[in-house]
């Protein structure tokens, strides 16, 4: 079922960018326009993935098999907590986002229980600000409370 | 003589304390990697990616050349110890090296594993230095058409990149190319694929997505299959030193496997693992006691040892040469450079000669380091692999999030990433290889640039953009590296059977 999808996913990607790439101007030989190189990629995606999109519904897929024990609820979880980092980051700011993300990564993945958790998470977030900010001079996300770290530094 | 000169230059680049401080965290990144399964040096090379901004060009070459070479050494010791490669081109060492451990001569096989990958890499990079100045000096003939001939040389050979099927590498290559072509033209000005989107105008960065295809979907891989953590009983210091009889038969292995190592580096694809598996067959057929063979023999360490360390250095050359990674952790290197806007081909050595023999010198001293470093200190390194994954997950995790957003500072980096990380994890679910896709993102635009500056000079004459002489020969050379590998695996075969 997995390689349907995907080969479905990825056709229909293709058909997206044939789409795109067709509005662009082709040019001629002597002058090459923008849309010459999406162009013959596109026709390459859409070869490619026609045959694995084929391939994927009339064969009977070959099953990797699974690892024991296989966790897909841990990974949805965690690739949930990844794709909503960026808009916590956006509204809280480094310390308060990540520190967010990190202690529900260490809860999905059972570490030390909850309160031990939440001490690790925070003294990671906290060690990592002071680290890469402060010591590195790295560019993060900064509000109030990375302000407050900021002037205990002087 | 100059050649020298230059050496003698790089060294006194590379001993500079700062050089020196990135060798030395470079190599033990480079050793838990390799200790550690699941992360490798790719994964670490992708999430370490950004913070190479902090250093200069040279230092960055020397931080990665240090991790490479660290994970050889650090899978090493697993698979020797445990039997547990932490790398894939370690795998082959276990065979004998785990069962010399049972027999009590796990020391030995550790030292003669660190000598002979010390010894591959003197001499690989002898190689390495040759091969590049000659390369290089041909290279500087070059105009677009060659360099179209270089791309589609790349291109082509890419396929062989991915252990999976023809067909998926080929999807995965159209697919890197297709991500590089959004964003702005820059011979014409004309928006791509923007889809109105100001952000996308600006194309999709490398650095986001090889973290997210590399980096988080190993995370979120580690995860779905919940790595066990081992542990391994203490190796004291005077059982490290092999016998007079051991060294003996060791040390042609590793001359032979330094050789086979570094040529088949230079062929694209997972040098270092093939590498160590033609060199295990080659003494296999050379030795006169086969049957020790699986059995604790020490040749079976030291050959392959030695090759997987000079196949590292020989996948140097093609992208320092011509500006082409061949395999994926080459691309990561190709990455840190253009971050420093730094674009690796045949002017390199003349334009860059600081950054070239600097970081040729410091390979040399990454692999000296990595000889004094590690027998000393593997009892350490193998109690990292105590270290649960519960907390190195978040922990690589936080450090790829700080590591995408230090260098544009945007959210939507971070977002891109965490959705190559997901795609990259269902892509590995179903056999499709990562890395031909984030190679073709680096060689597109130089393919398409070409292709379109040749097309215009020539004015669209398709046999003067094809059928230069240096094009041909360069055509001629794809169709021989392409079959290369075939062959060998027919020949290894061969062995096999009999």
């Amino acid at each position: 079922m997995k390689h349907k999808l995907t080969a479905v996913s990825l056709f229909c990607f293709t058909i997206l960018y044939l789409i795109g790439g067709w509005e662009l101007k082709l040019g001629t030989l002597r002058k090459p326009g923008p849309g010459l190189f999406p162009r013959r990629v596109g026709i390459g995606l859409l070869v490619s993935t026609g045959i694995y999109l084929w391939q994927a519904l009339t064969k009977e897929a070959e099953s990797k098999p699974t690892p024991e024990p296989a966790r897909p609820w841990i990974v949805a979880l965690l690739a949930g907590a990844i794709l909503v980092y960026p808009l916590l980051l956006y509204y809280l700011n480094f310390i308060l986002a990540t520190f967010a993300v990190v202690y529900f990564m260490l809860i999905v993945l059972r570490f030390k229980g909850p309160l031990w958790d939440l001490v690790i998470a925070l003294g990671l977030v906290i060690i990592s600000f002071l680290v890469f900010a402060i010591g590195l001079g790295v560019s993060l996300s900064v509000g109030p409370i990375e302000e407050i770290l900021f002037q205990l530094r002087g | 003589m100059e050649m020298w000169q230059s050496v003698v230059h790089g060294f006194s680049i590379a001993l500079q304390p700062i050089n020196i401080l990135y060798a030395f965290t470079g190599c033990v990144v480079g050793t838990i990697t390799g200790i550690l399964p699941g992360i490798g040096p790719l994964g670490a090379m992708a999430i370490l990616l950004s913070f190479t901004l902090y250093m200069d060009a040279a230092g960055a070459m020397v931080f990665f050349a240090g991790i490479y070479f660290g994970a050889m050494y650090g899978g090493s010791t697993t698979s020797i110890l445990l039997n547990i490669p932490g790398e894939n081109a370690s795998i082959i060492t276990c065979i004998d090296g785990y069962k010399m451990t049972q027999n009590g001569r796990g020391g030995a096989a550790l030292t003669v594993s660190a000598v002979g990958s010390f010894v591959a890499g003197t001499i690989s990079i002898l190689g390495l230095m040759v091969a590049t100045s000659l390369l290089g000096s041909a290279a500087l003939k070059f105009g677009p058409p060659e360099f179209v001939a270089i791309g589609v040389c790349g291109l082509v050979l890419l396929i062989k990149l991915s252990d999976g099927p023809f067909l998926k590498s080929v999807i995965m290559i159209f697919l890197g190319m297709a991500i590089y072509s959004v964003g702005i033209d820059y011979l014409t000005g004309t928006l791509r694929f923007t889809m109105g989107i100001e952000v996308l105008s600006q194309g999709i960065d490398f650095l986001p997505v090889a973290l997210g295809l590399f980096g988080i979907a190993e995370m979120l891989e580690t995860a779905y299959v919940s790595e066990k953590t081992g542990s391994a009983r203490k190796v004291k210091f005077r059982e490290m030193l092999p016998t007079r009889n051991e060294w003996r038969r060791s040390l042609p292995p590793m001359c032979r496997g330094s050789v086979i190592g570094f040529l088949i580096g230079l062929i694209p694809g997972p040098a270092p693992m093939i590498s160590t598996f033609v060199s295990y067959i080659t003494e296999k057929k050379l030795s006169k006691h086969p049957e020790e063979f699986g059995q604790g023999a020490i040749e079976g360490v030291a050959g392959p040892e030695s090759a997987n360390n000079a196949a590292v250095s020989g996948a140097y050359v093609p992208l320092l040469a011509l500006g082409i990674p061949f395999t994926p952790a080459m691309a990561m290197v190709l990455g840190a450079l253009l971050l420093h806007n730094i674009t690796p081909g045949p002017n390199l050595i003349q334009e860059k000669p600081d950054l070239f023999w600097g970081v040729i010198a410091s390979m040399y001293i990454a692999n000296f380091m990595l000889l004094i470093l590690n027998l000393p200190m593997v009892n350490l390194f193998v109690n990292i692999l105590r270290t649960p994954m519960q907390i190195l997950l978040p922990i690589i995790i936080m450090l790829s999030f700080i590591g995408v957003y230090s260098v544009n500072s945007s959210p939507i980096d971070l977002l891109i990433m965490a959705l190559c990380g997901i795609i990259g994890f269902i892509f590995k679910r179903v056999g499709l290889q990562p890395a031909p896709l984030i190679i073709a993102m680096v060689i597109g635009p130089m393919f398409e640039n070409s292709l379109r500056q040749s097309l215009l000079i020539s004015g669209g004459n398709l046999g003067n953009v094809f059928l230069r002489p240096i094009s041909l020969t360069i055509y001629l050379v794809t169709v021989v590296i392409f079959v290369t590998p075939w062959i060998l695996k027919r020949v290894s075969n061969s062995f096999y059977t009999k």
